[in-house]
């Protein structure tokens, strides 16, 4: 059993409420799901949709065929009636779009005379329109009527009544009135399943391990880290600081950082530009930092609400002058949660600034997942107490040891006084101009570290049968759809698809069975996001391997399973290696 | 818009991509109608903007020549420009407050500084409201948005006895004046005397965001009520009293008092060329 649900119209008309709500219905009683939003950059008007694909097996991406089709607007079903499967249905309220579609597939609901006859106002057409979907799917009404209580719990009974009133009202309307309703969900026994996006599920990992200070500007798609981890502030006592720009943001966490408090930034391309010279000062003052990067399609202001992997080889080279850094690039909510957290601990431990490179897509996904497990979540404290220091009197901040690693004291948390200089420095943190000294900090910054880091990365995900003849490969948000596509194609092309998540320093030496599979392949194609295959250039510079093909996409929107099923089809029609 | 639509705007912008009930609409047409009163033709101006809804609906919709920069920096692109234009082009910026007062406050000040021949209208709605509703640099002590979940609680650029437009006479702008959207024809002339300052101006003009705003701080997007609670925050300077947030009118008129930018670096220029003493 798997159903696409697509809500389309104008911004503003309620999309997102309407989405989210069945998101959470399905999820809660424990159906998998995955939902994505496709908007465009306006507050009001612009056409707009919201997509859910809800399964009973694990779903990673997103469909083109819908099931059912919620038309806010005349345009919503002129843009996607052709979307809409034979067995699939319209639904609409024809008093509300002025036209009636008198035909087999569409069914008109009075979301808005509904809403007022039994809810006492037309506000509550959402309400309806949400209700009528699930008594289409025939899904108990049980926990909606639940999640609208917390919803509207804060303005009082009546409106938790009016709304709970119009949604059964909507359920009974459908199920009584949809002769073409051939949906069925059974119940499903699961315990409910927990449901995140990508950016919600940055933030929830920056608050697991510790995070206590967060400093950002306002920039789509990035917003939604900044916006959830606010809004903790209550629970968790976390400190949102809203900066006049990204340097500012960038340099508060840095100074936060170097105070001993886990710190965090974030932002998209174009905000990230800006916190490159912070980026180059965490290198060189060895100040533990990691930075969230959503990104959105450039050059420039690009297109603010859309999604590309196009900044992948920026933030690698970002930063004047040479220094370690780790890059992860998760390519579900769930590993959001565990890479930030990782990117929390290696940061600290290697005193280096840390990346999660995220996009539109994944920061807008919702993706439901059984559990956290809170044992894999690391949580050390590197920092040096007093109690554990053998001489606090000769504390050098940026001392020279065997590992690179000085001991990470704080300001005031020792006698001896904690420096640092964005100069070149000595072991004590203080300018220096000497070539001996220079080429020691070189040492100890760079090469003595990254040995370690390296060693720190895991190798990517691999999922398909053993030695394939078709292998994708890919990295960050394309993980979800080459998945469902591997399941998708047919069992005789035997294809398999490497994910990496852990992008930055490669960890070569446990490469070997990546390497030895995509020799034996016969057929290599890398997926990307992008116009220039960054990720492919970065694999051909540190590996020295050539893929047979690629797929990329740069219309700034996201790989559809559909599409690039059909990709990988005309891929082989053409005909092997190239 | 009818006559002003026809003569300055591309016509398959309007109507606009503002959200119904927008006061950014009121704004702009304020902009225009000076424009249109001042005898200026299409030609006569250069438009420019960066990003966000101010940007979207005013700059997207001129007929003549424009640009939009990233994000804060229009007062520089817009520097480079005034030295490269001929000095009876005129520029105009219509920008957001956190385009002007947050990531561009420290070009903004520079702009002020070297009293470029810019008019700049601020159309401020209270925080950043394209990006969903967070807080600005002129917000409202106490306001809730998305990020003060718990209502807004730093100084910023228009609380204490702290005034943006203060900083920026200060700074050496030749023309600063204040309005909201409700100001109609007041407003329409100090905009009037910011284009005919051969230096820089700055008209401060706050609107109304229902979408944002007024469904976080006010909890509705009735337009009405937004309209009114701005309303009875606004008095004209001189007739304040203790809940006047936005006291309205021309804050300062040094228009023409001092050498102009590009003309300043163009006659410096020049006399250095004639060889004459550094
Ligand atoms: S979000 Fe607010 S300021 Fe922007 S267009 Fe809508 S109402 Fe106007």
């Amino acid at each position: 059993m798997e159903y696409t649900i697509r809500i389309a119209g104008e911004a503003g008309q309620g999309i997102q409420t309407i989405g989210s709500a069945i998101g959470r219905v399905f999820s809660r009683s424990g159906f998998h799901v995955f939902t994505h939003q496709d908007y465009m950059s306006r507050v009001r008007g612009g056409h707009n949709f919201y997509q859910i694909r809800v399964s009973d097996k694990p779903v990673s991406s997103s469909r083109r065929g819908v099931d059912i089709l919620i038309a806010l607007n005349e345009e919503a079903i002129e843009r996607h009636h052709g979307s809409v499967t034979s067995s699939g249905l319209v639904i609409y309220d024809k008093n509300f779009i002025k036209k009636d579609y008198d035909q087999p597939g569409y069914l008109h609901i009075p979301f808005e005379e509904i809403a007022s006859e039994e809810g006492g106002n037309r506000i509550f057409s959402n309400t309806v329109a949400t209700g009528a979907v699930l008594g289409m799917l025939q899904i108990d009404l049980e926990i909606y009527t639940g999640i609208l209580r917390e919803v509207f719990s804060k303005k009082g009974n009546k409106v938790v009544d009016d709304n709970i009133k119009a949604a059964r009202a909507g359920y009974e309307y459908a199920r009584e009135n949809c002769n073409e309703c051939s949906f069925s969900m059974e119940a499903n026994k699961n315990r409910p399943l927990l449901i995140l996006n990508g950016n919600q599920a940055i933030g929830y990992g920056a608050l697991v391990s510790g995070c206590r200070f967060y400093s950002a500007y306002p920039m789509t798609p990035s917003t939604g880290i900044m916006v959830y981890l606010a809004s903790k502030a209550l629970k968790h006592g976390i400190i949102v600081e809203q900066a006049e720009d990204e340097i500012s943001a960038i340099n508060m966490a840095l100074g936060a950082s170097f105070a001993g408090v886990r710190a965090m930034t974030g932002s998209s391309g174009g905000g990230f530009a800006l916190m490159v010279e912070g980026l180059s000062l965490a290198g060189m003052t060895e100040t533990p930092i990691v930075i969230a990067e959503v990104q959105r399609p450039g050059p420039a202001t690009g297109l603010p609400t859309r999604t590309e992997q196009g900044d992948l080889l920026f933030l690698l080279h970002a930063g004047h002058g040479e220094f370690p850094r780790i890059l992860f690039a998760p390519g579900s909510p769930e590993q959001a949660v565990y890479l930030t957290n990782r990117a929390f601990d290696l940061a600290e431990k290697y005193q280096i600034p840390a990346f999660v490179l995220s996009d539109q897509y994944l920061a807008d996904s919702e993706w439901t997942f059984e559990s956290l497990d809170r044992d894999a979540l690391i949580c050390n404290d590197y920092r040096l107490k007093s109690p554990g220091l053998s001489g606090p009197d000769n504390y050098k901040r940026h001392s020279i040891t065997p590992t690179g690693v000085s001991p990470l004291a704080v300001p005031g948390s020792i006698t001896t006084p904690v420096i640092t200089d964005s100069d070149e420095h000595d072991e004590e943190g203080h300018m220096i101009e000497d070539a001996e000294t220079r080429i020691a900090m070189v040492e100890k910054r760079l090469w003595r570290k990254l040995p370690a880091i390296r060693e720190e990365l895991s190798p990517p995900l691999y999922e398909g049968p053993d030695e394939p003849d078709l292998l994708l490969v890919g990295w960050g948000s394309t993980y979800g759809v080459m998945k469902d596509t591997i399941l998708e194609l047919p069992e005789e092309m035997r294809g398999g698809f490497f994910h990496f998540s852990e992008i930055c320093p490669l960890p070569v030496s446990k490469l070997g069975e990546f390497l030895e599979t995509f020799r034996k392949a016969r057929l290599t194609i890398a997926v990307e996001n992008n116009a220039t295959g960054q990720f492919e250039r970065y694999l051909r510079a540190e590996l020295g391997i050539e893929f047979t093909h690629h797929i990329r996409k740069y219309d700034g929107r996201p790989f559809i399973l559909d599409d690039l099923v059909h990709a990988i089809e005309e891929l082989i029609k053409e005909g092997g290696r190239e | 818009m009818d006559y002003l639509a026809k003569k300055y705007t591309r016509p398959r912008k309007i109507p606009s991509t503002a959200c119904s009930g927008c006061g950014l609409g009121i704004n702009h047409k304020a902009v225009l109608q000076a424009i249109y009163e001042l005898g200026l033709e299409v030609e006569d101006i250069v438009w420019g903007t960066s990003i966000g809804c101010a940007g979207r609906q005013t700059f997207g919709t001129w007929k003549g020549d424009g640009f939009a920069g990233t994000h804060g920096r229009v007062y520089a692109i817009a520097r480079g420009l005034r030295l490269a234009l001929p000095s009876e082009k005129k520029i105009i910026l219509t920008v957001g407050d956190g385009d002007a007062f947050g990531i561009g406050l420290l070009h903004l000040i520079h702009a002020a500084r070297s009293n470029a021949d810019l008019t700049v209208i601020v159309n401020d709605n209270l925080g950043y409201m394209s990006t969903g509703g967070q807080y600005g640099w002129t917000t409202p002590l106490g306001s809730k948005t998305d990020s003060s979940p718990y209502g807004m609680y730093e100084q910023n650029l228009m609380s204490d006895d702290i005034d943006v437009l203060s900083m920026l006479k200060h700074a050496g702008a030749t023309f600063i004046a204040r309005h909201v959207s409700m100001d109609g024809q007041r407003a329409v002339e100090s905009i009037k005397k910011g284009i005919r300052n051969r230096g820089f101006s700055l008209i401060h003009m706050v609107y109304p965001c229902p979408t944002n705003f007024g469904s976080r701080e006010l909890g509705t997007r009735n337009t009405i009520k937004l309209y009114e609670w701005i309303e009875s925050r606004a008095a004209p300077l001189g007739e304040e009293d203790e809940n006047t947030v936005w006291a309205t009118g021309v804050y300062h008129d040094a228009s023409n008092s001092r050498p102009e930018f590009s003309e300043n670096i163009h006659k410096n220029v020049e006399r250095i060329r004639r060889g004459a003493a550094l």
